[in-house]
């Protein structure tokens, strides 16, 4: 788990020619390298505490507190860090069926999460529900597929967030997955699916193109990868155009590393997802050589034991 | 596949600089954050006199796995659903359930109403549908595609044929499945509206029982207690998968 994958140039600042990569971290003097390290969660689903010493498939692994101080020894590395979600937050340990989500808000925001994205089972609560706990967030929900007009969750959820760390300019999207047949129409009322792909690419397109982002990161809980033709990240990331990194979720999809795939144009992007229950941390370390501009990223996920 | 290439070439140059920026190197991560126990403390206390209670106890483990037509924690959810909804309508004939809805392990031995919690964490209840068997059929079907689902009540095979699952020798309490008639299936009422897509029962006609899943559990090992026994599922080749 310790080991990283370098996925070479994500994105070239103002050049546009491919360099080798080894010119980039060949160089002697790496102290000037920017350095964004990204850390990504899905579907914890209320899981609080580490899961039970005698449960059958992850005795003693997980809990939030060790995840906090993970964190925390990261943070203390000295980069500067960007903290995501990508849904799923709610449903699955008593801690929501009592709480309905209030406990995960205020551990979020105690660790400092930047931004989430919102998953199926986000909606267990019903809207208002939900409404009111991100009431709570100290950091914003994002997605740019479902309208969500006319319901409590209009002005709550915004399409895009842009972060300015470690002298980059980040912009992050969300997507979420197909609320029909999925989960209980009275649960999602009237908010409206659109598709992911359209509606990423063009947010995407927006912050690269018009916002001048170094980075695109989106984050989607539309799953990893289906037998059938559902839409997925793997199926979104090939018909991709302006997204470096896609953080996934919903499938619960344990990955020690990004995988790495060729966007519509045949440019190489990440793909991502950390299991479920907090069992793992994901991490996407964006190193940028200051005289070229040039990104790079590596990614390694880290068990939570 | 040039892309693969690529990756490989690229890869090489910067093997010693992943030694440098990598790196959860002299990170611990085996402590508990304390601001964020005590935050937590209050809303444990809340619960744990209540979730920590111990109702049964299970001889075996029954883990949450992906993947198998058949699991000895399907067996035990879809058998005690099956068993509970006879109790309200004797006629039920089989109980089909989906894995996606049971969301966690139950451990061998002792068993907390938190584990059924985090079993069962929805609200969902237990229904009873009556449906044509031409529409059962696409049960099966859907069954199959998913590479087996929880079921009691019901005995398949499932066959290969051009790269998909399809059901085979479907039997219903021992005999075979007929188009011809009408079932009586116990499900929960997510999956009866629609939910993971099952789409066939929306021609059924739906008995509610008003009994929540989560409850038929935490009951049925109250039960087992009360009589002295233990949980002991097993694996009977209901579902099993054949070349």
């Amino acid at each position: 788990m310790k080991r990283r994958k370098f996925i070479g140039n994500i994105f070239l600042g103002a050049a546009s020619t491919m360099l080798a990569p080894k010119l980039v971290l060949g160089n002697s003097n790496q102290k000037k390298f920017n350095k964004l390290v990204i850390l990504h969660t899905n579907d914890m689903h209320s899981h609080i505490e580490p899961f039970a010493d005698n449960d059958p498939r992850y005795p003693g692994q997980g809990g939030i507190a060790k995840r906090a101080s993970l964190i925390e020894s990261i943070r203390a590395e000295g980069a500067e860090v960007l903290l995501l979600d990508c849904g799923d937050i709610f449903q699955g340990t008593p801690y929501f069926n009592y709480y309905l989500g209030e406990l995960e808000m205020k551990l979020m925001n105690l660790m400092k999460y930047d931004a989430a994205t919102i998953g199926n089972h986000d909606f267990d609560g019903g809207l208002d529900n939900l409404g009111s706990k991100m009431g709570i967030a100290d950091f914003p929900f994002i997605n740019c597929n479902y309208d969500c007009r006319n319901s409590v969750l209009e002005n709550k959820i915004i399409p895009y967030k842009i972060f300015k760390k470690a002298g980059l300019k980040i912009g992050v999207l969300g997507v979420g997955i197909k609320l029909e047949g999925l989960v209980d129409k009275k649960l999602f009322g009237t908010i409206i699916y659109n598709d992911p792909i359209e509606n990423a690419n063009r947010v995407a397109k927006e912050l690269k193109e018009e916002k001048k982002c170094d980075l695109v990161i989106c984050l989607s809980h539309l799953g990893y990868e289906y037998k059938t033709t559902q839409v997925s990240d793997l199926v979104l990331a090939a018909q991709s155009q302006d997204i470096d990194i896609i953080l996934g979720g919903h499938t619960h999809t344990f990955l020690k590393e990004a995988t790495i795939i060729a966007n519509k144009s045949g440019k190489k992007l990440m793909v991502s997802q950390a299991g479920w229950a907090g069992l793992i941390l994901g991490r996407v370390d964006v190193l940028q050589n200051p005289e070229t501009l040039e990104v790079s990223a590596f990614s390694g996920n880290k068990e939570i034991s | 596949m040039s892309l693969v290439i690529l990756w490989l070439v690229a890869c090489q140059p910067v093997k010693k600089d992943l030694v440098y920026h990598a790196s959860y190197a002299g990170i611990k991560n085996e402590t508990e954050n304390a601001a964020l126990n005590k935050i937590i403390d209050p809303y444990k206390l809340g619960i744990d006199a209540e979730m920590n209670k111990v109702i049964g106890n299970s001889e075996v483990a029954m883990p949450k796995v992906n993947g198998e037509p058949e699991t000895i924690l399907g067996n035990f959810v879809a058998d005690l659903v099956l068993e509970f909804s006879r109790t309200i309508d004797q006629e039920t004939d089989f109980c089909l359930l989906n894995n996606g809805g049971l969301r966690s392990s139950l451990p061998q031995g002792d068993i907390t109403i938190r584990n059924v919690y985090e079993l069962m964490p929805f609200d969902n209840e237990i229904v009873i549908v009556t449906l044509k068997g031409e529409k059962v059929n696409e049960i099966f079907s859907y069954a199959a595609s998913k590479g087996g689902v929880p079921v009691a009540g019901v005995e398949m095979k499932l066959e290969k044929m051009n790269g998909n699952l399809v059901p085979a020798d479907i039997k219903i309490n021992g005999e075979k499945f007929s188009k011809e008639r009408t079932y009586k299936i116990a499900t929960s009422d997510y999956l009866a509206g629609g939910g993971d897509n099952m789409n066939f029962w929306s021609t059924g006609t739906i008995q509610t029982t008003l009994k929540k899943l989560r409850d038929a559990i935490l009951d049925y090992i109250r039960l087992k207690t009360t009589e002295n026994k233990k949980l002991n599922p097993v694996l009977d080749g209901r579902i099993s998968i054949v070349n």
